[in-house]
């Protein structure tokens, strides 16, 4: 969809009619993320397409889920089910996306490390996460950085200190 | 010392954060026993509903959520509703373009992100949520908003993290409104895409809206006509599109450099801007 770089906007008369929004962002995430952890087929009707639900999606597919190419309309998953999770060939990456990143620890706790990488965490930093990270302490900085100055990868999984 | 058993935390977080409170309850979903995440206030819910549609079991006390593990989660057919924080500039839009009414289909009103619905109302916006329904454990409407007359009010406190990301065109409304609104508690747009109150202070400005930027918010002197002008949009889509907002009621145009990052959320913001016609929008497609 072409967006202009510049957009000139003039008052004018009554905005009039009916429209339609894009799909909400953490609810597109969320059914991507279930439907990919549930067992058989799950439908997805008004996804929003956009690079952080893509994130998620492309998160899934290296762990085994099925997922089908990402539109509006209908995405249909395959699920893996629960504690099935594939070993990906690569990073785990979670782009941009601070969803994805963070969800993504917890889906990946109680399975063997994983690798994930995220230029959420390199932008936002970790936050509230160092606090409790401790306790929980099933994640943390891997070293080396991921692919891109702007990538940090974590290692993730089920371990009793990150430290 | 990896592939240790999870146990089953009661976590205490010190901050509301839906983020943190869906990672833990995910990784609940493996552990034996009952994760819970208990938060000062309540973040959005949306986890929670969705692993409960799902077939998990999952219970809510209170600012306590929580699930018992091992849970079996099963496909479903899931409809994605429409997105509030979109829905949010045509709601603003409709109540300060006069004559207008719009009806903005499908859009998810989970009482955890309906903020913007409740300070729109107090600010005298003539909005209705029509064929009220469910889907996946959210509820769902069609919202239609008429044109009125808004004024100023305080917003602050509990409603500001069921209205975090409405807050910039919000800010566009009080520039339209009758008297002052201000705007606090909400330090959190600092660190946003962009600096969100420092950039809607100085782009509202340029604007010529009289305002006063606090550390945690704005005070935003209402009902002066907006003025035209070239305005940027610090590369933040929930910037660009208020701006764009605040355009339909300015008393000249008012160009928008850097609109494309509108897309990160809405790619279809500019297009339906146009279908609502009534607007002559002229578009340039520079450098990049």
């Amino acid at each position: 969809m072409d967006t202009p770089a510049v957009l000139t906007v003039s008052a004018r008369s009554p905005l009039r009619g009916r429209i339609t929004v894009p799909g909400d962002k953490s609810i597109s995430h969320r059914a991507l993320m279930l439907g990919s952890l549930a067992e058989g087929e799950t439908t997805i009707r008004g996804l929003l397409l956009g690079e952080d639900p893509r994130s998620t999606a492309a998160c899934f597919r290296a762990l085994g889920a099925e997922i089908s190419e990402l539109n509006s309309e209908l995405v249909t998953v395959r699920g893996i089910g629960l504690g099935n999770l594939q070993e990906p060939a690569d990073v785990l990456d979670a782009g941009n996306s601070g969803t994805t990143m963070r969800l993504m620890l917890g889906v990946l706790a109680s399975h063997p490390e994983r690798f994930l990488r995220s230029r959420a965490i390199a932008r936002c930093g970790v936050g509230p996460w160092d606090g409790w990270r401790s306790r929980c302490g099933r994640w943390g900085p891997a070293s080396g950085d991921g692919k891109g100055a702007n990538s940090r990868r974590w290692r993730c999984g089920a371990k009793s200190s990150i430290l | 010392m990896w592939g240790e058993k999870l146990h089953p935390v009661a976590y205490q977080s010190p901050v509301a954060s839906a983020q943190v409170k869906s990672c833990l309850l995910l990784a609940g979903l493996m552990v034996d026993g009952e994760t819970s995440v208990t938060e000062p206030f309540r973040s959005r819910d949306h986890s929670e509903r969705m692993l409960a549609a799902f077939g998990a079991a999952v219970s809510v006390d209170g600012n306590t959520a929580a699930v018992r593990g091992p849970a079996r989660l099963r496909g479903q057919e899931a409809i994605v509703p429409g997105d509030i924080s979109s829905a949010a500039f045509w709601l603003v839009a409709g109540s300060i373009v006069p004559d207008s009414e719009l009806t903005i289909e499908n859009v998810g009103v989970n009482p955890t992100r309906t903020g913007v619905l409740d300070i729109l109302q107090e600010m005298g916006a003539d909005i209705a949520l029509e064929n009220l329904r469910e889907a996946m454990g959210e509820p769902v409407a069609d919202l239609r908003v008429r044109s009125a007359t808004l004024r100023g009010c305080d917003i602050g406190g509990e409603v500001i993290p069921r209205a975090i990301d409405e807050l910039p065109v919000l800010a566009v409304a009080a520039a339209c409104a009758q008297g002052r609104t201000t705007i606090r508690d909400a330090a959190e747009l600092r660190v946003k895409e962009s600096d969100r109150i420092t950039a809607m202070a100085h782009e509202l400005s340029t604007l010529g809206v009289t305002l006063r930027e606090h550390p945690d918010g704005l005070e935003i002197e209402g009902g002066q006509p907006l003025t035209g002008g070239t305005v940027r949009t610090y590369d933040d889509h929930r910037v660009a599109m208020s701006l764009a907002i605040a355009g339909l009621v300015a008393q000249s145009p008012v160009a928008i450099q850097g609109m494309n990052c509108a897309a990160i959320s809405y790619p279809n913001f500019v297009p339906t801007l146009e279908q609502l016609e009534a607007i002559p929008l002229s578009a340039e497609c520079s450098g990049q």
